[in-house]
């Protein structure tokens, strides 16, 4: 297979680490260049990876290398539809990070960019190319628990705010500063914003769609941010499951600017874990591990080190086999649609104090 | 039988000249009178995490988090009776306003206490009844969050573990030095009931909290079938 071509944007996504390794390893890609949004990522970049041309502007790495078959658009949400007319423009194809937009129509705009050009979009997911997933899937599929009564899950961490300024800003992590709720301090933006996997699980794993869902915002454990931290959502599907969902950023942090060791007050510092009830039995898993743990360096405080699946490897997988095979991704604009108003239908009912039926 | 006796045998170790008889459903009867009790409040890890709730060890609360999945023949609304009550319980707050989604065996709520607090109770009764139930509770607060559970783990711990010629080992855990022998919803019931009859404004204390937990159920039900959250002691 011709190796994809393959160029990342903006790099000032939390996520923009994890590509760096498979970018380099995988044989079926050919890493040409990045463009970086301001200088304090470039120096992050530059100090990480040698041999990469680096830009200081979109337009300008795409103008110098038209070569570029595809762009992981590693950057802030409030980027991602300028981002995307340029590439879908060119005819490049789009990794994009998990949110996409929550301005509904910007997101419609976003589809019939990427239909019109015939471009493939992927949305960054990557917990369906993880192992222990894989098994819920098999597990669910057999049917040995019965018909899905209920199912919970977490998808808590830290918060990023400080590492990823962005990520507390409204406008660039919602698109729009919005209160929470009439007479509210806090804005659309938080720790909704970073964790959409469990509101995508609960659909694939239910094979549902959401009918109602109701919210509440805890009061905040960072009360020096403007975004929400801490939030409950019940709910049920239209198949009748009952869920229960944690999105929240209750593990704390120090408030460090590059993330590494010692970034954890609280032990662990992410925790995806589900629990599915059904007739005959319960499945409880968590998705990452087994783990170590040490109370060593850099602050001598008991720490869960993770041991890494690599779930970027198989999302790269899919994403070079979509563009050269011409198939459409799992997880595509479409489909993740429903995700996004999902979590848009969060911050509805947190506004009303009501629960919202979904179309 | 057993409970019985242990109880017999510790009010007579601790002289409490009182008739004190176990009835069903978590109920003892003093002297004729019927009395709820609320076992769980006995149980160490919960009387622990209150402490710090009241010590300072956790400071401004945020959320409380309570999960219990349970064995089929229980009743799911007597799960999130035990889970509401201890929500209430950790803070000295009062739940005022509730939201259910319930199915036949399972429910997911979210309650609000008056101070503030948000409370999720995920609740479940879908064990075989040979397990042993699982359940988790967390206080999340500004200053820290406290649990039940060890970091990184999914279900309770044991305090033995003894390998035989099985696939799964038999465990132990053994809480209480003169109840020895009990397990640990015993020896809560046991205690509870020994405090009650030791401590007259406790029954008070007790009866009162059974009666609005009796109210908030029948609110998980409303909500549940209307598909609203509702404010406690106001008619939707």
């Amino acid at each position: 297979m011709k190796p994809l071509k393959i160029a990342m944007m903006s790099m000032t996504h939390g996520h923009t680490r994890k590509y760096y390794q498979v970018l380099k390893e995988n044989v079926n890609l050919d890493w040409v260049a990045v463009s970086t949004a301001n200088d304090e990522v470039k120096k992050l970049f530059l100090n990480s990876v040698d041999n990469i041309p680096c830009y200081d502007s979109d337009e300008e790495m795409l103008d110098a290398h038209p070569e570029i078959e595809a762009v992981i658009i590693a950057s802030e949400n409030s980027e991602h539809l300028r981002q995307m007319k340029l590439c879908a423009q060119r005819g490049i194809h789009i990794l994009s990070m998990k949110i996409p937009s929550f301005d509904m129509e910007e997101y419609d705009e976003m589809i019939d960019m990427v239909e019109k050009n015939n471009v493939v979009c992927q949305i960054e997911l990557e917990l369906h190319y993880n192992p222990v997933v894989t098994r819920i899937k098999e597990l669910v599929k057999s049917q040995n628990i019965g018909r899905i009564l209920s199912f919970q899950a977490t998808n808590v961490t830290l918060s990023p705010v400080w590492a990823f300024p962005w990520q507390g800003i409204p406008e660039k992590s919602y698109g729009k500063r919005i209160p929470l709720r009439e007479g509210e301090h806090r804005f659309r933006g938080g720790a909704l914003c970073d964790h959409p996997h469990i509101f995508d699980l609960v659909q694939e794993l239910t094979g549902s769609e959401f009918d109602t869902i109701f919210a509440q915002v805890a009061p905040n454990i960072r009360p020096d941010i403007e975004v929400e931290d801490m939030l409950t959502v019940v709910g049920k599907m239209k198949n009748g499951t009952v869920f229960s969902l944690d999105p929240s950023w209750s593990k704390m942090e120090e408030r460090i600017k590059v993330p590494g060791p010692g970034w954890e007050v609280f032990p662990k510092r992410m925790e995806v874990n589900i629990i599915i009830n059904g007739e005959n039995g319960t499945i409880m898993a968590d998705c990452f591990g087994p783990n170590v743990y040490h109370n060593g360096a850099p602050n001598d405080r008991y720490t869960v080190r993770y041991t890494y699946f690599d779930e970027w490897v198989g999302l790269m997988d899919e994403f070079i086999s979509n563009i050269r095979n011409h198939t459409l991704p799992k997880i595509h604009l479409r489909r993740h649609k429903k995700t996004i108003e999902a979590m848009n239908a969060c911050y509805e009912s947190i506004r009303t104090g009501k629960p919202v039926k979904l179309s | 039988m057993v409970l019985q006796d242990k109880l017999n045998a510790l009010l007579e170790k601790y002289q409490i000249n009182k008739d004190v008889q176990i009835s069903s459903d978590n109920k003892i009867i003093i002297d004729g009178k019927e009395i709820p009790l609320l076992p769980w409040r006995h149980e160490r890890q919960f009387i622990e995490l209150k402490n710090m709730v009241r010590d300072g060890t956790l400071a401004d609360i945020s959320t409380i988090k309570a999960c219990r999945i349970d064995k089929k023949n229980v009743d799911l609304n007597h799960v999130i009776y035990r889970e509401l009550d201890l929500c209430q319980w950790f803070t000295g707050s009062e739940v005022v306003e509730i939201m259910a989604f319930k199915n036949s065996r399972t429910a997911n709520i979210i309650a609000k206490l008056e101070n503030g607090v948000i409370c999720t109770v995920e609740a479940a009764v879908t064990l075989c009844e040979e397990a042993v139930p699982i359940d988790k509770h967390e206080i999340i607060s500004k200053r820290g969050i406290a649990c039940d559970r060890v970091v990184d783990t999914q279900i309770p711990q044991q305090s033995v573990y003894v390998y035989e010629n099985h696939k799964h080992p038999t465990t132990y855990t053994d809480v209480d030095f003169e109840l020895f022998g009990l397990n640990a919803e015993d020896v809560a019931f046991i205690r509870q009931a020994i405090e009650v009859a030791k401590n007259d404004s406790l029954t008070a204390e007790l009866i009162e909290s059974a009666n609005k937990l009796n109210q908030l159920i029948v609110l998980t039900d409303l909500s549940a079938e209307k598909v609203c959250n509702m404010k406690v002691g106001r008619k939707e």
